[in-house]
C-alpha cells in the first residue's frame, strides 16, 4: 500500500464506498426489475377494466374482421412495441377480437386471472388476463418480457451513470478536503527541511490541529534533549582541549630533557618525571573521557540491578598497587546491597571517590569504603557508599564547591583535575541519589556518602 | 612450571602488543601475539597454550564470544582479560563468562606479569573441568552453579569463593588465603568481603555446606577428606 498519508486516505475511503456503492448498485438492479414488472401489471389491469367496460354485449356477433390502421408515422417506426392485446369469449374460447400481429393462439391457454410471465414460441411474454364480472370473456394484454426487461435496463444504465459521476465529483472532493486537512503537515515538512542541520530551535506548535501538537511537542522535547547533550559536547571539547595541553606540554618538556640528557643519571631521572606526567595524563584523558561519556549518554540503556558490594570491590582492586607504594591502607566494610543502576557509571564513581581519596589522604594514610543498607527517617530503603579517609581533609566552607567542574581545592600538594568530584555528583544525579560530605577518620580528613534509593 | 609458559595474547593495537610481548618474555615466557578474534579462535582449537591474555575489542568478532566458545569446549586454559577502565560492564561480562581475571588498561608490565603468574598458579593442577560435593556441583569451564541439578545464581566473587573452598576440599583455608584466592590481589584491602560471601553462599547452598574452623577460617568437607 502506498505510504503517502494522502493516497492512503484516498484510497482506503474510496474503495470503502465503492464497496458500499456497489452493492446498493445491486439491490437497485433487482429492484428496478421489479418495479418495472409491477408497473406494468399495473398499467395492463386499468387497460384490460378499460377494455371490459367498453366491449359491448354483442360483440361476439359481428364477425367483421379488423379493417381500420393507423397513419404510420416516425416515432411509431423507431420503437416497435409489440404489445397487445385479445378478448376471448371464456364459454368456447373463441376469440372475439384481438391485435392482428398476436395470431389466434391465446396469450394464457389456461385463462387463469391475474399476471404470469408465459412462454410463447420460444419467447418470455408478461401476460395480464382478466375476466368480466359475469366471467363470459376474458381480456389478456401481454408485451415481450424483452420489452420490459429493456427499460428496466435503461433505467439502470442511467443511474449507473448518475453514480460514477457522483463517485469522481466525491473523489476531487474526497481528495480536496484531504489535501487541506493534511496541509499542516506538509507545512511541518517544509519547515523542517529548510532548516540548517544543526538548528535545534523547537518547532512551532500554534495553529496545529489537536492531533500533531503532540507529536510536534514530544519532537522538541527531542531537539531540546539533543541540544542539551550538542551544547555538553561543546563544553567537554572546550575544557578538554584546555586541560590537556598542560599536560601535553609537559610531556613534551620532560622527553627533550631526557633525549638531552648529558649523563645516565639526569636522563632515569627525566624518563621518571616524563613516566609521572604520563600517568598523570592518563588519569586525565581517562576522566575526560568519563565526563564525555556522561555528558553524552546520560541513559541510553536502562538500569540494571546491580550488587553494589561486589561492584565496589572489583574497583578497590584497581587500587590496590597504588595503594601499597604510598603505604596506605584500603579497607573495606560491605554488606550485601542490591540496587538498579548503570554499572559503568557507578564504576565511575566508585572509582573516583576512592582516587580522590587515596591522592588526598597522603602517604601512610587510611581509607575506608563502606557499603551498606540503610533506612531514611522516612522510612525508605536506601543503599549507602561511603568513602572517608584521614587525610588534611577539605575546608567546610569549600565542601559544596568541590563538586563543581574544573574546581581544585587551593593549596593542595596534589594536583587533581577538577574533574573526580563533578563526575560523581553527576552520577549521583543521574541515579537520584544524594550526597552528603563529613569529616572522616578519627575527627580528620574527609567523607563522602553517597544514598542510593534502595531496590523497590 | 615456568620451563614451558606458553602465552597467547590477543591485541589489535600492535603497539601495545609489542610492549606486552616484550616485557613477558623477560619473564622467559613464550609469546605468540594474534591480532584478531578468527586467527585467535583457531590457534587456540589445539589446547597448547599455558594462558591467554584477551583484549575484549577486537576485529573481525569480539574478545567475549572468543572467551564463550573457549569455554564451550570445555577448555579451561586461564583467560585473562584486557579492558579499558571505563568498562566495568565488560569486566564483569567477561568475569561471567568464565575468563580468570582481568587487567585494566593502560596497565604497567610488572603488574601483568604478576596478574598472570597468580592465575597460572590458582589453575595449576586443575585438571577435571566438573567440581562436585555433595548435591552441589561446579562446571569450571561453563562457570555453571547447580545445586541438587537447580542451577544456583552467584556474584562473580561469590562463585570465587566456592571455587576455591571445593577446589581445597577437606582443607581449612584461611581468610586470607580465601582473599588471595578471590581476588588473586596481593591481600593489601583490609576486608570483611570473605565474611559477606561465606554468609551468601550458606543462604544459597544450606547452612552446613560451609564449616568455620574457629579462629581460622573455612572449610568444605570433612578435615582429611
Amino acid at each position: 500500500m502506498t505510504s503517502s498519508l494522502h493516497g492512503r486516505l484516498l484510497l482506503t475511503i474510496l474503495i470503502v464506498i465503492s464497496l458500499i456503492w456497489g452493492a446498493w448498485f445491486g439491490c437497485q438492479v433487482l429492484q428496478t426489475k421489479q418495479q418495472q414488472e409491477a408497473a406494468w401489471d399495473e398499467i395492463s389491469r386499468d387497460t384490460a377494466e378499460k377494455i371490459i367496460t367498453s366491449v359491448p354485449m354483442d360483440l361476439g356477433m359481428t364477425s367483421q374482421p379488423p379493417g381500420f390502421r393507423v397513419a404510420a408515422s416516425p416515432e411509431s417506426q423507431l420503437h416497435q412495441h409489440r404489445m397487445g392485446f385479445q378478448i376471448w369469449l371464456k364459454e368456447d374460447q373463441r376469440m372475439l377480437l384481438g391485435s392482428p400481429q398476436l395470431g389466434r393462439t391465446p396469450l394464457r391457454a389456461d385463462f387463469i386471472d391475474g399476471p404470469a410471465t408465459v412462454h410463447l414460441a420460444d419467447e418470455a411474454w408478461r401476460v395480464f388476463a382478466m375476466s368480466d364480472a359475469g366471467n363470459r370473456i376474458q381480456v389478456q394484454i401481454g408485451k415481450p418480457q424483452s420489452e420490459l426487461d429493456a427499460a428496466a435496463r435503461y433505467q439502470q444504465q442511467i443511474t449507473l451513470l448518475a453514480a460514477v459521476v457522483t463517485f469522481v465529483l466525491l473523489a476531487i472532493a474526497i481528495w480536496f478536503v484531504i489535501c487541506t486537512s493534511l496541509r499542516s503537515v506538509d507545512r511541518l515538512q517544509d519547515i523542517i527541511q529548510a532548516r540548517h542541520s544543526l538548528d535545534l530551535d523547537p518547532l512551532p506548535n500554534t495553529q496545529l490541529p489537536s492531533e500533531l501538537r503532540p507529536l510536534v511537542d514530544s519532537f522538541n522535547r527531542l531537539l531540546a534533549q539533543l541540544g542539551a547533550a550538542l551544547e555538553g559536547e561543546r563544553r567537554f571539547i572546550a575544557d578538554a582541549a584546555h586541560e590537556l595541553r598542560t599536560p601535553l606540554a609537559a610531556l613534551t618538556a620532560h622527553a627533550e630533557l631526557a633525549l638531552t640528557a648529558q649523563d645516565e643519571r639526569s636522563e632515569r631521572e627525566a624518563l621518571l618525571k616524563l613516566m609521572a606526567v604520563v600517568k598523570r595524563s592518563s588519569r586525565l584523558s581517562e576522566q575526560l573521557l568519563d565526563l564525555a561519556r556522561i555528558d553524552s549518554r546520560p541513559e541510553a540503556s536502562g538500569p540494571q540491578s546491580i550488587e553494589l558490594h561486589d561492584l565496589v570491590l572489583l574497583v578497590a582492586r584497581d587500587f590496590e598497587v597504588m595503594a601499597s607504594k604510598r603505604l596506605q591502607t584500603l579497607s573495606l566494610q560491605v554488606e550485601p546491597c542490591a540496587m538498579n543502576g548503570y554499572v559503568d557509571e557507578l564504576g565511575i564513581l566508585v572509582r573516583n571517590l576512592i582516587d580522590n581519596a587515596l591522592r588526598y589522604a597522603g602517604e601512610g594514610g587510611r581509607i575506608e569504603i563502606a557499603c551498606n543498607n540503610a533506612t531514611t527517617a522516612g522510612g525508605a530503603k536506601e543503599v549507602r557508599l561511603q568513602v572517608a579517609d584521614n587525610g588534611p581533609g577539605v575546608p567546610a566552607e569549600e565542601r559544596q564547591r568541590i563538586f563543581d567542574r574544573f574546581y581544585r581545592v587551593a593549596g593542595s600538594s596534589e594536583r587533581g583535575s577538577g574533574i573526580g568530584l563533578s563526575l560523581v555528583s553527576r552520577i549521583a544525579l543521574l541515579h537520584g541519589a544524594s550526597i552528603a560530605v563529613s569529616e572522616g577518620l578519627g575527627g580528620r580528613g574527609f567523607a563522602v556518602a553517597v544514598s542510593f534509593p534502595g531496590d523497590a | 612450571m615456568e620451563a614451558a609458559v606458553r602465552i597467547l595474547l590477543v591485541e589489535d593495537d600492535a603497539m601495545l602488543a609489542e610492549a606486552v610481548r616484550t616485557g613477558l618474555e623477560q619473564q622467559q615466557w613464550r609469546v605468540d601475539w594474534l591480532a584478531d578474534a578468527a586467527s585467535a579462535r583457531l590457534a587456540l582449537m589445539d589446547h597448547g597454550y599455558t594462558a591467554v591474555l584477551l583484549d575484549l575489542g577486537l576485529p573481525r568478532g569480539n574478545g567475549l564470544d572468543l572467551l564463550k566458545f573457549v569455554r564451550s569446549r570445555y577448555d579451561t586454559t586461564p583467560v585473562l582479560i584486557l579492558t579499558a577502565r571505563d568498562k566495568l560492564s565488560e569486566r564483569i561480562s567477561g568475569l561471567d563468562a568464565g575468563a580468570d581475571d582481568y587487567l585494566v588498561k593502560p596497565f604497567q608490565l610488572d603488574e601483568l606479569a604478576a596478574r598472570v603468574r597468580a592465575v597460572l598458579r590458582r589453575c595449576q593442577g586443575r585438571v577435571l573441568p566438573v567440581l562436585a560435593h555433595r548435591d552441589v556441583v561446579i562446571d569450571l569451564a561453563k562457570r555453571i552453579v547447580t545445586r541438587a541439578g537447580q542451577s544456583v545464581t552467584l556474584g562473580m566473587h561469590e562463585y570465587r569463593t566456592l571455587l576455591t573452598l571445593m577446589e581445597n576440599r577437606g582443607r581449612a583455608l584461611s581468610r586470607s588465603q580465601l582473599e588471595d584466592a578471590v581476588y588473586g590481589g596481593d591481600g593489601t584491602i583490609e576486608s570483611n568481603t570473605i565474611a559477606v560471601y561465606i554468609h551468601q553462599l550458606r543462604r544459597k547452598l544450606g547452612d552446613d555446606f560451609i564449616n568455620t574452623v574457629h579462629g581460622y577460617g573455612y572449610r568444605v568437607g570433612d578435615a582429611g577428606e
